[in-house]
């Protein structure tokens, strides 16, 4: 693989909740973004998605770690690296409504962004009309207003918007969750030919693991600000090692009424933030919990197959096709299997 | 199974700053006792105006109704007066939304927002209330009762207060549930909660759900049967499985085909081009025609009629029933 345009070494960010209590939202957290890969951060809301893309657009200072973004410590830029690494990275949102000024055309947010970054009238112009024949929305659009425009239309002008300055990379947090199932496809499409046609460097951060299948080439599995399960598309879903990421996959509904009922089931909700379980994060929420062993220590960020890292003691040995044990109070099928896969 | 609701012919016209939008366009909808019916397609197709009409929720000055809404076999609730038609709200039939905040007063405690409920309903004690919306909490898996009884809604996560408001919709044990997209604004993972929650009491207390969506996965897990509402009509409809496998309306098999699915990756997923059709004017010929892959000329300027196939099975377009399985083509 190529040398990593980003990368995330060690890095923690807390936030003071008062009461001398604070929210580890990224707790050690260690990554690469590859040049050219799309790599999807997953996990449910609350996990430190949105965290982890702030620190790395330099939105936020971090508590402690480093943030290598093309050789460079993005904490020590000089005022002139800055300006070049905001060109260089662009960021798409959530809610297209409102990262629109609701009182401008579309045109004049468009164009505002090509002259901040030093293109003249002339160029701005023919990049944006370009851009408009990729994203397929015609000229009209320019002299709209965010209102008379769908969502779907005004995220496709969101991903052109960031990509006038030509960036290395793009940063989408949850680029497709407000928009409607039909819509969605629309988005995603989009971002698959961005890869196919300019090899796009992309992290797109989603709750929804199905969604980042499609067009994913590796993914980051998030818990409570660590990560639990990381590695290529095939890993992760052909390979699923984390009892995490299982639930997840089990979450999405079913695409027909005829497919089976998945049998693994995500109970309760994420722990409150500022109380984070001892041991394993997941110990309170995981079918297959071990009394003593789980809740008592952390299981370390081990890699299970090349490429691929797994934080959990009953997968890190190598790969078992037969179902886990179930405990924690669920049934429990065959002791002596657990011992095995122990 | 008999007929709880019965929708003939609704028509819903509302005035609005843009003008005169004719939200909901003649849909016929029946919900059995016992059922789970779903409503489904895009936002802005008239899920949620039918869904208020069921309750008239509408502010009623701007709102005008044709067509009617009988339930339970006799009355039209469109020509119910003020008190009966209250009697039935709450009781009869009640309603979440994709917020929970707006069922619920963010100033006052949960447990006491539920003890209300029933306390306008039913007569009985303060503290028979309170024991039974505890037990209410406890059904739909906000533990201990007792103690989250107390908590205000911003104590709570949006999964817990979406199962808070399902508890206080269900605290009457009314005979419909209407639930307007409340997995919407959620995790897949409590998406997956939530509905397996609201498929496990439907079946307990033998109520029926009608269930708002733009998601047809959603459809597929919990629902009986389904209704396909497109540009303010319903467009096909009948028994899940039945939809699913064998789809007759082009909207219907789009729609479908859209919900990513696993084992597919680095594939182009299905998407519907353009957006549905705004409803402040007539639409001549069939609304879908300018999306429609299978569009002919006869789309563009005649509506189409209802076929009807067996077992309830409707849909409203040119094409023979068979023809998205061969490829279509108009009659
Ligand atoms: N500015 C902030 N102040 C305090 N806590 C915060 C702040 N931003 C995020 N958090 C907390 O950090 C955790 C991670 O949040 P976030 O990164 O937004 O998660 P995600 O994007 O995965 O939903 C949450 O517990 C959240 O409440
Ligand atoms: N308060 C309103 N003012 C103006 N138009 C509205 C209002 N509410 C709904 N509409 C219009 O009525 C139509 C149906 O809306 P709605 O029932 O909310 O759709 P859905 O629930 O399927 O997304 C839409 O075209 C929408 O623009
Ligand atoms: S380490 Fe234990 S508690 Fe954590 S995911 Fe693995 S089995 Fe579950
Ligand atoms: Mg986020
Ligand atoms: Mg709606």
């Amino acid at each position: 693989m190529s040398e990593p345009f980003i990368r995330v070494e060690h890095v923690k960010k807390y936030f003071d909740a008062g009461n001398k209590k604070c929210v580890k939202a990224l707790d050690d957290v260690s990554l690469e973004v590859y040049r050219g890969e799309i790599l999807g951060i997953v996990g449910e809301s609350g996990c430190g998605k949105s965290t982890l893309g702030r620190c790395i657009m330099r939105l936020t200072e971090i508590t402690d770690g480093k943030i290598i973004m093309d050789g460079k410590d993005i904490f020590s830029l000089s005022k002139k690296e800055m300006k070049e690494m905001r060109r260089k990275s662009q960021m798409v949102f959530q809610n297209p409504y409102s990262s629109f000024n609701p009182k401008h055309t579309i045109g004049r947010s468009l164009t505002d962004v090509a002259k901040l970054f030093g293109m003249t009238n002339a160029e701005a112009k023919e990049d944006i009309s370009n851009l408009l024949g990729l994203i397929s929305l015609d000229e009209s659009v320019l002299s709209r207003r965010p209102g008379e425009l769908s969502g779907g239309q005004l995220q496709r002008l969101a991903i052109a918007r960031a990509l006038i300055t030509k960036p290395v990379f793009i940063l989408a947090d949850e680029p497709v969750s407000a928009l409607d199932v039909s819509v969605q496809a629309q988005i995603l499409n989009l971002i698959f030919d961005l890869k196919q046609q300019f090899d796009q460097t992309m992290m797109f951060i989603s709750h929804d693991l199905p969604v980042v299948e499609h067009i994913c080439d590796r993914i980051v599995v998030m818990y409570l600000g660590a990560i639990m399960e990381m590695g290529s598309v095939d890993d992760i879903f052909s390979d699923t090692r984390h009892p995490y990421t299982k639930a997840l996959i089990a979450s999405k509904p079913r695409s027909s009424p005829d497919e089976p009922v998945p049998e693994v089931e995500l109970k309760g909700d994420l722990p409150n933030a500022m109380e984070m379980p001892e041991g394993c994060r997941f110990h309170t929420r995981c079918p297959h919990c071990i009394p003593g062993k789980c809740d008592a220590a952390a299981p370390l960020l081990k890699e299970v197959s090349p490429g691929h890292f797994c934080a959990c003691y009953l997968r890190q040995k190598e790969k078992t096709s037969e179902s886990l044990p179930v405990q924690n109070g669920f049934e429990v099928k065959d002791i002596r299997k657990k011992e095995t896969t122990l | 199974m008999s007929e709880l609701v019965q929708i003939n012919h609704l028509k819903v016209d509302l005035m609005s700053i843009s003008g005169l939008i004719h939200a909901v366009r003649d849909i016929n909808l029946t919900i059995s006792s016992d059922e789970i019916h779903g409503i489904v397609g895009e936002s802005g197709c008239g899920k949620s105006m039918t869904a208020k009409s069921i309750l008239r929720l509408h502010d009623e000055s701007k709102v005008e109704y044709s067509g009617e809404i009988l339930y339970d076999g006799g009355r039209d609730i469109l020509k119910m007066n003020k008190k009966d038609l209250l009697k039935i709200r709450g009781n009869d039939i009640s309603m979440i939304f994709q917020d929970p905040m707006t069922t619920f007063n963010p100033l006052l405690r949960i447990g006491d927002q539920i003890s209300e409920a029933l306390l306008i309903h039913q007569k009985i004690s303060k503290a028979e209330a309170k024991e039974r919306s505890v037990e209410m909490l406890e059904k739909v898996g906000i533990l201990p009762g007792a103690a989250r009884y107390s908590m205000y809604p911003f104590e709570m996560s949006g999964g817990q207060l979406q199962r808070a408001s399902i508890a206080m919709s269900l605290i009457c044990s009314p005979r419909l549930l209407i639930a307007d997209e409340p997995t919407t604004a959620l995790d897949v993972t409590m998406q997956a909660q939530i509905l397996k929650l609201m498929k496990q009491l439907q079946r307990e207390m033998h109520s029926a759900v009608l269930i708002i969506t733009h998601n047809f996965g959603v459809i597929a897990e919990i629902c009986d049967k389904v209704s396909v509402m497109y540009a303010g009509q319903i467009i096909e409809s009948g028994d899940v499985r039945k939809i699913f496998s064998a789809p007759c309306h082009p909207y219907t098999k789009d729609l479908i085909d859209s919900i990513p699915r696993s084992g597919e990756r680095a594939t182009k997923l299905t998407s519907i081009p353009g957006a549905p059709p705004k409803l402040n004017h007539t639409i001549n010929g069939c609304a879908y025609a300018p999306r429609c892959k299978y569009a002919a000329e006869k789309c563009c300027c005649e509506a189409p009629e209802f076929r009807t196939l067996d077992g309830g099975h409707r849909y409203l377009c040119h094409l023979a029933h068979d023809s998205l399985t061969k490829g279509g083509a108009t009659e």
